[in-house]
C-alpha cells in the first residue's frame, strides 16, 4: 500500500488541497471513501495475521487553515474503564492522545496540511496503524 | 527554527510565567478567561528521533473519573487529543520542527487553550488551576 506516484513524484510535494490528497489516498494508497468524508485505511500486519484501521480527515481551521487529523481505533466500545487503561498506554509513547470516536476508543493526532506531502501522510498512517495495533494488543 | 526560537516568538504574543530550555509556561488570555498552557521540547515517537514542541492545557485531574466525557467531547474538536501529565489530564497536540511557523503555532496554542478552557470542569469541580505537576521536557 501507499504506493508511489511514478509519473509526477507528486509525493515528495507540499499538500494543498484536501482533493488532491483525496485522490492520492484513494487513487494510490488504496483507502477507502468514507460517508463522513474521511478515508480509511487497513494496514495488514501479515506475520502476526492483525490489521488495524487509520482513519484520514480534514477540517478547516480559523487562523491555522487546513489540517489533517489521524485517528486509529484500538478498542470498541469505549468505556471509562478502559478509558482509563488507554491513557496509562497513551502516556508510554511519545505523542499522540486518546479520543472517543464512534464508540471506539482511538488513538490521535493532527497536522497542519501545509507542511505535510503525501510521503509524511503515508508514514503517519502507517506508524498510527503500528501504535493501535500494539495497544489492541491490551484489549481482548 | 529552535526552541528558542520558538521561546522568543512565544514570549512577544503570551504571557511568560515560567521557562527553562526545555519549557515555557503560558498564561494565556481568552475572551472567557486565562487558561494555562505549557509548551515544550520532546522527541517524536511517530517520526524517528525527531524533536517537536510539545503544547499541553489542563483540564481536570484523572482522579475526576471524568477522563470518558472529556475523551468524547474531543472527537468534535480539530486539534489535541487526551493524555495524562503528572496526574492531571491536559488536550496535548505535538508539531515537529518544521511543522509550523509563528502563525500557526500561535494559532494552534490559542485554539488548544480555547478548547481546554470549554472542556473545563465548572468552579468548584475539581478544577485545575495550573500544570505545575506535568512531566515537563521529559518527553
Amino acid at each position: 500500500m501507499f504506493g508511489r506516484t511514478k509519473k509526477n513524484r507528486k509525493d515528495d510535494e507540499p499538500l494543498t488541497d484536501w482533493d488532491s490528497l483525496l485522490d492520492l489516498l484513494i487513487g494510490v494508497g488504496g483507502g477507502k471513501s468514507q460517508q463522513d468524508g474521511s478515508v480509511c485505511f487497513e494496514v495488514r500486519f501479515r506475520k502476526e495475521k492483525r490489521k488495524a484501521e487509520v482513519f484520514v480527515h480534514c477540517a478547516e481551521v480559523d487562523q491555522i487553515g487546513l489540517v489533517i487529523y489521524f485517528t486509529a481505533p484500538f478498542a470498541y466500545p469505549a468505556s471509562p474503564e478502559n478509558c482509563a487503561q488507554g491513557l496509562d498506554m497513551v502516556e508510554k509513547i511519545l505523542e499522540g492522545g486518546i479520543v472517543v470516536n464512534a464508540d471506539s476508543l482511538a488513538v490521535r493526532t493532527t497536522k497542519p496540511m501545509k507542511h505535510l506531502t503525501y510521503k509524511d501522510v503515508a508514514r503517519l498512517i502507517g506508524r498510527l496503524a503500528v501504535t493501535a495495533d500494539e495497544f489492541a494488543k491490551e484489549f481482548p | 527554527m529552535t526552541f528558542a526560537d520558538v521561546q522568543e516568538l512565544l514570549s512577544a504574543h503570551f504571557d511568560c510565567t515560567d521557562s527553562s530550555e526545555r519549557h515555557v509556561r503560558l498564561d494565556v488570555e481568552l475572551p472567557e478567561g486565562t487558561q494555562p498552557v505549557m509548551v515544550y521540547l520532546g522527541n517524536s515517537s511517530l517520526e524517528a528521533s525527531r524533536e517537536v514542541v510539545n503544547i499541553a492545557s489542563p483540564l481536570l485531574g484523572v482522579s475526576d473519573g471524568k477522563a470518558y466525557e472529556v475523551a468524547a467531547s474531543m472527537d468534535t474538536m480539530p486539534l489535541g487529543a487526551l493524555r495524562r501529565l503528572g496526574g492531571i489530564l491536559h488536550i496535548h497536540e505535538v508539531f515537529a520542527f518544521g511543522e509550523f511557523n509563528e502563525e500557526t503555532l500561535v494559532a494552534c496554542i490559542r485554539l488548544i487553550a480555547a478548547q481546554a478552557f470549554s472542556l473545563r470542569p465548572t468552579q468548584g469541580d475539581g478544577e485545575p488551576t495550573s500544570s505545575e505537576n506535568a512531566q515537563e521536557g521529559k518527553q
